[in-house]
């Protein structure tokens, strides 16, 4: 029993975490882009608060808002100067596009940082405390209570606010919303800054402990596309939930790991496929995933 | 071209008349196809005006053109003291000017209502904060977008839809979400693209009708393009018909349906 409560403990900030970045893709998705150069982002923003923070002893939370600021400004350049010159050639262009800077920045990142472990360079570290047998890092509950806030947040301004509406409008029809009087470049820059800030965000928390980071970190990106599908593509609420439940599978398979191989022989590892099996279980009873709406609106 | 029966200043003046929309020799071309050869013709404020012709008449090129969807090579149009052909599309709802499409440009995933308060966008004053949590003069400009979209909604037979989802929804009752939609804007200028294209009678009728309320009681000027004639001659004020990309004729619907040309270009080859 305190095994399950200790697993369900860092399943939930682990899924909390790819939450975050499984709504950071969705919202690029609506806008009608295929981004495969999310981990990248992740990357540039966990390494420049980490270097910020460790190298030049700079506090962690101006570190960590430089590193949003500097993301946010790449991503509605990228944006304004590349993507939109080339969206209406086509979704395999953006896709490649995408792809090609996600291998440059990585590059870049692993030619400037080396490949060692590093901090993250938050305050809090592996700080902790018990309550009974259970033990509960500082790092699982800020990851917790960071991704409530900004899901909350994010929920809140895309249902109700003036750009929620727009943004919304934007996904599920451009010309219809430039037809109504919505500045549709505007509502994409406003939507690449939200996706950099998230995503930087996800990205450190993912570095805090009992993680550390190195240049495998843009990784996890791909691990939330199962997320993303399981919740139904293309569905901001079915990220989210998609996102609690690859984390929670992940968790509750490497702790459970010695048990499962006594009755299945998997072996070591399993975890990583875990996510993929909870997803084609999903995917058999509900094609569209739990959240998505049957037939894709934008392909 | 000879245009003997085109002339819009052979027709009486209303007092007050002036002008809301006046295009000047549009042309448009495409790869060497012309598509709209030196159209010239003018809007009235509060006036329903009509263009029909066959297909491929250059209807949905001039359309494109009003709603800045393409570029015309020659031509200027003013509108309200404005160069159109300067604006970007999303610019037109702000200086009045809203349209519907012909395939339905509604949000599919948004309510009714959502789908009418989203076109208030461009008359919202607060930002992304406030408008976000409701507070002070923000919750009062709201509901006063509310109150407006909600009037609008009345107006047009869509109260009880209000909540639902605009997809769910029959074809019938989307086009007058569209239709409210576009009102909602607060438009001098309605551009109505073939608003009655795969409606049945009845539903034509009905479009028809509140075709004529907003021009009788919102006085809202309409270009309407259109494909279906008997509709367009019942309502219409002026009509303009275009064939092979140029005016043959502008006028009343009597005087255009009486046109020999136009008979021939669009009711003597059994295209209708």
């Amino acid at each position: 029993m305190t095994t399950l409560l200790q697993l369900l403990i860092s399943g939930l900030a682990l899924g909390a975490i790819y939450s975050l970045v499984a709504l950071g893709f969705t919202i690029i998705f609506q806008a009608g882009i295929v981004n495969f150069a999310q981990g990248s982002f992740m990357l540039v923003g966990a390494y420049l608060t980490s270097w910020t923070t460790l190298n030049l002893g700079w506090n962690f939370f101006l570190s960590l808002l430089l590193a949003i600021a500097v993301t946010v400004i790449f991503g509605v350049l990228f944006d304004r100067f590349i993507l939109t010159h080339v969206h209406h050639t086509g979704h395999f262009t953006v896709i490649m596009i995408t792809f090609g800077l996600e291998i440059i920045l990585k590059s870049i990142v692993q030619a400037m940082a080396g490949i060692d472990l590093r901090g993250n360079g938050d305050l809090w570290g592996k700080a902790g405390f018990n309550i009974g047998e259970i033990r509960f890092n500082i790092n699982d509950l800020i990851a917790i209570g960071i991704s409530l806030v900004l899901l909350l947040v994010f929920f809140a301004v895309f249902k109700y606010s003036k750009q929620g509406i727009a943004m919304r409008a934007v996904a599920l029809d451009t010309e219809a919303a430039a037809a109504v009087g919505i500045n549709v470049p505007r509502v994409n820059a406003i939507t690449w800054a939200i996706f950099a800030a998230v995503t930087t965000i996800s990205g450190v928390l993912l570095a805090g402990f009992p993680r550390s980071l190195d240049t495998s970190l843009g990784d996890t990106a791909l691990r939330a596309l199962p997320a993303i599908v399981l919740g139904g593509l293309g569905s901001t609420s079915g990220a989210v939930v998609g996102g609690i439940v690859v984390g929670l599978a992940e968790v509750l398979v490497a702790g459970y790991g010695t048990e499962i191989n006594k009755f299945v022989p998997i072996g070591s590892g399993a975890q990583t496929v875990a996510p993929y099996v909870v997803l084609l279980i999903v995917l058999l009873v509900r094609p569209q995933g739990l959240f998505g709406k049957k037939g894709v609106e934008r392909v | 071209m000879s245009q003997s029966l085109t002339s819009a200043s052979t027709l009486p003046a209303e007092p007050g008349q002036d002008v809301l929309l006046k295009a000047e020799d549009i042309t448009l071309k495409f790869k060497g196809v012309t598509a709209l050869n030196a159209v010239s013709f003018d809007v009235r404020p509060g006036e329903l005006f009509a263009v029909i012709g066959p297909n491929g008449a250059g209807k949905t090129s001039l359309f494109n053109v009003l709603t800045r969807v393409y570029q015309p090579i020659g031509g200027a149009i003013h509108y309200n003291g404005l160069d159109l052909l300067s604006l970007r599309t999303d610019k037109l709802a702000s200086v009045g000017i809203a349209r519907t499409f012909q395939n339905l440009g509604l949000f599919p995933l948004m309510s009714v209502l959502e789908n009418l308060l989203v076109c208030r966008h461009h008359l919202m004053k607060s930002g992304v904060v406030l408008g976000g949590l409701h507070f002070g003069l923000s919750a009062k400009e709201e509901r006063s977008h509310r109150a407006y979209c909600l009037e609008i909604a009345n107006l047009l037979g869509l109260t009880r839809w209000l909540e639902r989802t605009a997809r769910d929804l029959p074809y019938g009752i989307q086009k007058k979400i569209e239709l409210a939609r576009a009102l909602a804007m607060e438009p001098k200028l309605l551009l109505l693209d073939e608003p009655v294209a795969g409606m049945n009678h009845e539903e034509t009728e009905e479009i028809a009708q509140i075709i004529l309320t907003i021009q009788s009681q919102m006085k809202i000027a309409q270009v309407l393009v259109e494909h279906d004639m008997a509709m367009v001659m019942g309502i219409a004020d002026r009509v303009m018909v275009l064939d092979f990309g140029q005016r043959i004729a502008l006028g009343l619907p009597g005087e255009v349906q009486a046109n020999p040309e136009v008979i021939r270009a669009y009711l003597g080859d059994g295209d209708y």
